[in-house]
């Protein structure tokens, strides 16, 4: 801690004496100075809970928070259980709007844990391995290497002993936080709201942290837009080999497997592919590893029996994954201790103590990680002799799908359960009479979650089926993904800061996310596809990078192959996993601080408000299911970067919704307040279906400062969009057009004709520096 | 199909109040005594050729407007007191019709074959042919008084 100080006049008995200035500085705990004086300090470095209480209040008034309890109840005390419904208090005097807002703060908590917890034990494998000192190094194209912690902290992450401190302040944060949930602690909605969004801002942090330290550790590509081309799909994996699929979000194990089978000369012999975010880390550390696919396709890829073991880290692993792993024939190893699910440790005993432990009992639990790699090769090698003539028999043949079918009842409660109320009795229908087309649908759609299955009086395997009928007709499932190339370069945002700040690139679209998408992976390529076309900035991370790739055009490319990988007009940037979600802000904040020079350092609220008002940025997460896609679209909210979900994210309870009339701003070069039209328009809005998703999209990249020429490119794209997916102009364009000057010169005409019938005026102030804080 | 009073989807409900079925002919009657009813009209199901012939006020969701707008306009603005859905995806609109339960006085009814529990008036489970008679009657009902 710093203290300075002029004291203008000291009068004591001892001492009398005018205009005397003090400096000095306090040493608290282990607290260090940082030696360099690299930017002044902002007014919040380290923020608690209540330090940025004021600018989500900002938000919060310009997005009020949108409810849709899914429940009418409080469950969480034994008072209850209350009745919320209809204005009812509970028992401890919650109402519904605080209750949901409570629960969205759990679920940004979870998150938040959630993203700490694997950073912390990413860091500190690489602590015990590398030591506390070992430098964090992205390279000669990024200074700014770690934009949210020096907003957030106040600090420039040197090593990872830094970054240690970093999560020790998310950890104390998210403790707080949790415990202002508990029965008889906040009562307003408008404080969980807050508390929410800043355990959102701890998750970015939190990623940022894990990110980082696993770059460097494990060598990733350090912002490296030519990152190779990673193999990827159902179809990839050669299954002659032994087969080893992992499968959550941890890189340590699955990077321990590439250094034994490198170590030994093995690639020729065993086949790693992963599932989820631990694909895509894998082959950020070894781009032979292949990427099966998103979270979506686990149990179609399991039950098909290509693996021979299965590696299991953490988050978003299918709870039953044992039990489904062991009707394949494979074995499992758990490794982490988030999820051990039941199974003895076997940490302790040697490694081929472990492997016969496991052969007997067909599973178990490594918390060693240096003991996985070898472990899981070996096994593999054994395994895959022992199950070879029965590896192929997992998924029932096509004519016992028929078969399988026939026994249907036609009760329809397939459909009635299937989260996206796909019509499956009617596929079931067709295959009694050997016809597969309904299947073939169902196969492309489907995210094999099995709830029909559950629900099926006959017990058929629905999911087993479906796979083996894709299995079956489509022998395409090869893809590509571009390998996560991590941050954005600087020189990169130097190359497009103005661009971006006066609307020349009309936006940057972050499809994010994981993949409860209501109509397969698809619609996420054809988002994507759409603003490649119209040279938007695709970014993407995590499931939703995976997506992306699994469409081809009739040269069977996938647009890997066809877009470049800069952060540019018109490129598609894989950074990475879900925990690279942190380089997406992270290139926003780097617009505020690398082209409007802006000091990052502790100066939270000024940097969001440059980004809600000056980056016309916006994420999409077309298939958010998780509590981390929660936090991580809170997070972003807080930063000024609005959100659109997909339909089933309503279920999350909360949307951030403008009521779409003129928000106000502060001109800071004409000292006056300013009437804008609404953009952003919202902060986090659901749309139903892609044309919707895709329509939204150039209206939420508008922002306050856009030049004439910008905002009439981010018009045109909106008019085009909108006369592409729905056949007519937007309904509500006269809220964007500021001037005639904003109107793009191709559509001259009919826009002027629209403004005409709906009796538009220009508006007489644009502001040439807004803020909203004033 | 049984259970036409369970929720479509069984897991839609929101636990303690559930709609009340109503048939064809209270929902006209209930259109019928609206003084401001509204129609928000999605873009799926087989009735919507025929419940864009309604004379009643609609709004098409999303082409005219995002449900969560439209939902929420009604709610602010206080000048319907009936306000109907048909052709939204299921699941969504169960879940963002429970913004209407809590926070608002107008009386929602939804008219698609699938029972909505978290409306307080809802058609019950029904094949779609039987559906789609039940709309067709409704608006030569309402159209024709």
């Amino acid at each position: 801690m710093k203290v300075e100080g002029d004291i203008k006049k000291i009068v004591s008995p001892l001492l009398k004496s005018k205009n005397l200035k003090i400096t000095g500085s306090i040493k608290i705990g282990d607290y260090e100075e940082p030696s360099e004086e690299w930017e002044s300090i902002g007014p919040t470095p380290k923020p608690k809970i209540t330090d940025l209480r004021k600018w989500d209040f900002k938000l919060l008034k310009r997005y009020p928070p949108f409810y849709m309890p899914i429940c009418d109840m409080c469950c969480l005390c034994t008072f209850g259980k209350c009745d919320l419904s209809r204005g009812k208090k509970g028992a401890c005097g919650i109402n519904i709007k605080a209750q949901q807002s409570r629960i969205v703060l759990i679920a940004c908590c979870i998150g938040a844990a959630c993203h700490a917890g694997h950073s912390r034990h990413v860091l500190h494998t690489l602590i015990e391995r590398f030591g506390k000192d070992y430098p964090i190094d992205l390279g000669n194209s990024i200074d700014v290497e770690a934009p949210i912690t020096r907003t957030v902290m106040g600090i420039k992450p040197k090593t990872l002993g830094d970054l240690e401190k970093v999560l020790d302040y998310c950890e104390e944060q998210i403790t707080h936080l949790l415990s202002a949930t508990h029965t008889g602690q906040e009562g307003s909605y408008l404080d969980f709201e807050s508390k929410a969004l800043h355990a959102g801002m701890i998750d970015d942090l939190a990623r940022e942290v894990g990110d980082i330290a696993q770059i460097v550790g494990f060598n990733m590509p350090k912002g490296d837009a030519n990152a190779p081309l990673i193999e990827m799909g159902l179809k990839c994996v050669d299954k002659n080999k032994s087969v080893i699929l992992c499968i959550g979000h941890n890189v340590v194990p699955g990077a321990e497997i590439m250094n034994y089978i490198e170590d030994n000369n093995l690639e020729e012999e065993i086949e790693v592919c992963g599932i989820c975010c631990t694909a895509i880390d894998v082959s950020r550390y070894n781009d032979r590893a292949k990427v099966i696919g998103p979270l979506s396709r686990q149990l179609m890829f399991i039950r098909s029996g290509v693996a021979d073991v299965v590696v299991v880290d953490e988050q978003c692993i299918r709870t039953d994954v044992l039990e489904e792993v062991l009707k394949t024939g494979a074995v499992l190893i758990a490794t982490n201790e988030k999820m051990c699910l039941g199974l003895e440790d076997l940490s302790h005993l040697s490694e081929d103590e472990i492997i016969t432990k496991i052969l007997r009992d067909r599973a178990g639990l490594i918390l060693d990680e240096h003991k996985v790699g070898k472990v899981a090769t070996e096994l593999a090698k054994i395994i895959s002799k022992e199950r070879k003539h029965t590896k192929d028999k997992c998924l029932p043949t096509l004519e016992e799908v028929r078969a399988l079918a026939n026994k249907c009842t036609e009760c329809g409660w397939c459909d009635r359960v299937c989260p996206n109320s796909f019509e499956v009795m009617d596929v079931m229908i067709g295959a009694k009479e050997g016809n597969f087309d309904k299947f073939k649908e169902l196969y492309k759609k489907c995210y094999g979650c099995g709830r029909c299955e559950c629900e099926c009086e006959r017990k058929l395997p629905i999911v087993s089926m479906t796979t083996k009928v894709g299995d079956y007709f489509f022998k395409d499932l090869d893809f590509k993904i571009r390998a996560g190339r991590g941050p954005i370069q600087d020189v990169e945002i130097r190359n497009v800061g103005a661009p971006i700040v006066f609307g020349d690139i009309p936006g940057i679209v972050a499809l994010v996310g994981c993949a409860n998408h209501p109509n397969g992976e698809e619609e996420v390529a054809m988002i994507a596809k759409e603003f490649l076309e119209r040279k938007y900035i695709v970014v993407t991370t995590g499931c939703a990078a995976m997506a992306i790739g699994m469409w081809k055009d009739k040269d069977g490319k996938t647009l890997y192959d066809k877009y470049p990988g800069e952060f540019k007009a018109g490129g598609l940037v894989n950074c990475g996993s879900c925990l690279s979600n942190c380089h997406i802000t992270g290139a926003a904040i780097k617009v505020a601080n690398i082209f409007a020079r802006l000091p990052l350092r502790g100066n939270y609220e000024e940097v969001a408000d440059y980004i809600l008002n000056k980056v016309g940025a916006v994420g999409v997460a077309w298939g958010a299911m998780s509590q981390k896609a929660a936090s991580i679209a809170t997070g972003a909210n807080r930063w000024g970067v609005p959100v659109i979900v997909g339909p089933h994210s309503t279920k999350y309870r909360r949307m951030y919704l403008s009521d779409g009339n003129d928000f106000e701003v502060f001109d800071k070069s004409c000292k006056e307040v300013v009437k804008i039209g609404p953009v952003p328009e919202h902060l986090i809005t659901p749309a139903e279906n892609m044309k919707e998703c895709i329509c939204m999209i150039p209206k939420l990249c508008m922002r306050a400062s856009d030049g004439p020429k910008g905002r009439g490119m981010k018009i045109y794209h909106y008019v085009s969009v909108y006369e592409k997916y729905f056949g007519c102009m937007p309904p509500d364009l006269e809220k964007f057009v500021r001037t005639e000057s904003d109107i793009p010169f191709m559509m001259k005409d009919k826009i002027k004709e629209y403004l005409k019938e709906k009796n538009w005026k220009p508006r007489e102030k644009l502001p040439k520096d807004p803020t909203l804080i004033y | 199909m049984l259970g036409k009073t369970t929720p479509y989807q069984p897991t839609a409900g929101s636990n303690l109040n559930h709609a009340e079925i109503v048939s064809t002919k209270i929902a006209v009657s209930m259109i019928k005594r609206s003084k401001h009813p509204i129609l928000i009209l999605g873009s799926y199901g087989e009735g919507l050729e025929y419940l864009e012939k309604l004379n009643i006020e609609k709004i098409y969701t999303p082409r005219d407007m995002n449900l969560l707008d439209a939902i929420k306009k009604i709610s602010n603005e206080k000048k319907h007191d009936l306000v109907i859905f048909s052709g939204i995806t299921y699941y969504y609109l169960a879940q963002a019709i429970t913004h209407l339960k809590h926070f608002s006085d107008i009386t929602s009814l939804t008219i698609d074959n699938m029972y909505h529990p978290n409306a307080k008036y809802s058609f019950p489970n029904m094949e779609k042919k039987e559906h789609l008679e039940a709309i067709k009657r409704l608006v030569m009902l309402v159209n024709n008084p």
